[in-house]
């Protein structure tokens, strides 16, 4: 099959603001997709390499409330590139419809409904599950999959695709704690000891990104990227790694410091993106341990072998503060850097190893 | 069960993901697949591989790219959360001005307020992606880009 330049609008998931030639018409009506039609040949390789002869395919959809896009380095005309990128974009449909909390026929949401009973639950719920609960061991309750209903009933319960409100009805005198779920690795089964209401946010979301990485993981290079969370694989069309800015806490359109990176997750959490305007909650980023909004960090970037873990642990060093949360870090044998709200960094002892060399800024 | 390990986070990491995967789609494919997006592959292109970014603690790069066109182009960007539409005016080569023309989004239009004169500021630099980006910025960057696409 050979692709067929696309009249679209450039409209990419990421801070881009270079000149890209190729000029967009109209920009999307349909809100739902995105497609992006960058074109242009290559960049030339950088000095002292050959030009490689791989093309860049670059796609977008709108999944799990925020712009999804996958990159492939791949050869012109490839015939499974088309239904790889499919299947990748499909984990996130998969694990969207058994992980949303949004969702009242959810998986996760027909768990919560069963409390009490051993329920047998599929391999992404399960695997998923399996995570949060032992992130949020490792960080004694600073990470909490079962904040669900504080989070609903803070405001947080809006179905994106319906615009729907969700609200449980469910008679929890206690908060809950992750200490009352229970797995059965044997028997791939869930029993809930109270009632409550999981959120896998924080968990499902990197999930997803890492199935879909494992679907192109047979290119030399290739990108997944969700709502400012990715992975990378292999190395880009110039034959480098990964170059990876990470977001200004404040200021939307600045970095703060850039990585380079091959086969690893990059993921930041931050305060800026999801609020509401009830006190004391006033971002998605709560301390499930005293059910308000985490305070103390601005952002926290961890990178990791698995955009799950990532994800997972950024939440938890988000809410332990800058130095629980670099000491949750190195536990976890990961790096990453957390920003203050003064703009302070801290960084775990292995971090600089990825930092884009002073000499290439 | 839940005191049995000290977590090798990692290798769980890693493990939870091959099973899944080797597992392959669920029960629910057929649905899935029904509501999955169409893709829609664009032709070879680069990587938009620039970020205006206006230097925060030195971090960004200085490679200017391209050269422009002076005269006034006008961009509009879009995602899930709304619109937003700029004018960026090209004066000897560079950015000189950033407008917002219209601004609708979910968002208010404070949170783009200082957007224009960081892109004024900005320093072009060799970026693939950026982690932390959020859509409500997406939207405005999509804009100068496409703006910036017609001066190039």
């Amino acid at each position: 099959m050979a692709p067929k330049p696309v009249q679209l609008p450039v409209s990419v998931p990421a801070l881009v603001g270079a000149p890209t030639r190729g000029a967009p018409t109209e920009p999307p009506r349909d809100m739902g997709r995105v497609v992006l039609g960058a074109e242009s040949p290559s960049a030339p390789a950088r000095q002292g390499s050959a030009p490689l002869p791989e093309a860049v395919f670059t796609t977008a959809a709108a999944i799990m409330d925020t712009v999804v896009s996958i990159t492939v380095v791949g050869s012109d005309g490839d015939p499974e590139l088309q239904a790889r990128v499919e299947r990748a974009f499909g984990w996130f449909t998969q694990v969207e419809r058994v992980c949303s909390r949004f969702d009242r026929d959810s998986e996760l949401m027909a768990l919560c409904r069963a409390v009490g009973t051993a329920v047998p639950v599929s391999d992404p719920l399960f695997g998923a599950l399996r995570m949060a609960l032992e992130v949020a061991r490792l960080s004694r309750g600073a990470f909490d999959p079962t904040v669900g209903l504080t989070l609903e009933r803070a405001g947080f319960n809006r179905n994106y695709r319906t615009g729907e409100h969700l609200r449980t009805e469910m008679d929890a005198p206690r908060r809950p704690s992750y200490r009352d779920v229970r797995l059965d690795d044997a028997r791939q089964t869930v029993t809930l000891g109270r009632p409550l209401v999981l959120d896998l946010g924080a968990v499902a979301k990197g999930l997803a990104i890492d199935l879909a990485a494992r679907e192109l993981a047979c290119y030399p290079g290739f990108a997944v990227e969700a709502g400012g969370d990715l992975f990378v694989g292999g190395q880009n069309d110039q034959g480098t790694n990964w170059r990876i800015g990470i977001k200004h806490p404040f200021r939307p359109t600045a970095l703060i410091d850039t990585v380079e990176v091959r086969d690893l997750a990059v993921c930041t959490s931050a305060a800026y993106e999801r609020r509401v305007k009830a006190e004391p909650i006033t971002h998605h980023l709560l301390d499930p341990r005293r059910g308000e909004s985490a305070s103390g960090v601005a952002s926290v970037t961890v990178i990791a072998p698995t955009a799950m873990l990532a994800d997972a642990l950024s939440t938890a060093a988000f809410v332990l503060g800058p130095r629980k949360g670099i000491a949750l870090l190195e536990a976890a044998k990961v790096d990453g850097l957390i920003i203050t709200p003064t703009l302070t960094q801290k960084a775990s002892k292995d971090y600089a190893r990825h930092q884009t060399t002073s000499g290439e800024r | 069960m839940a005191k049995k390990m000290k977590p090798e986070l990692l290798a769980l990491s890693t493990g939870i993901i091959l099973s899944i995967y080797g597992a392959g789609y669920l029960h629910t494919q057929a649905a899935a697949s029904a509501s999955a997006p169409a893709q829609h592959i664009s032709a070879p292109a680069s990587i938009p591989t620039s970020i205006p970014g206006s230097g925060a603690s030195g971090a960004t790069g200085q490679t200017q790219t391209s050269t422009l066109r002076d005269g006034t182009y006008n961009g509009t960007g879009s995602n899930y959360l709304g619109d937003v539409s700029v004018a960026v005016t090209i004066a000897a080569g560079k950015i000189s001005q950033v407008q917002i023309t219209a601004c609708n989004m979910h968002y208010p239009e404070y949170w783009i307020d200082g957007m224009p004169a960081e892109v004024v500021a900005a320093q072009s630099t060799n970026i693939n992606f950026v982690s932390g980006a959020t859509a409500s910025s997406q939207a405005f960057t999509d804009a100068v880009t496409q703006a910036l696409s017609q001066a190039a």
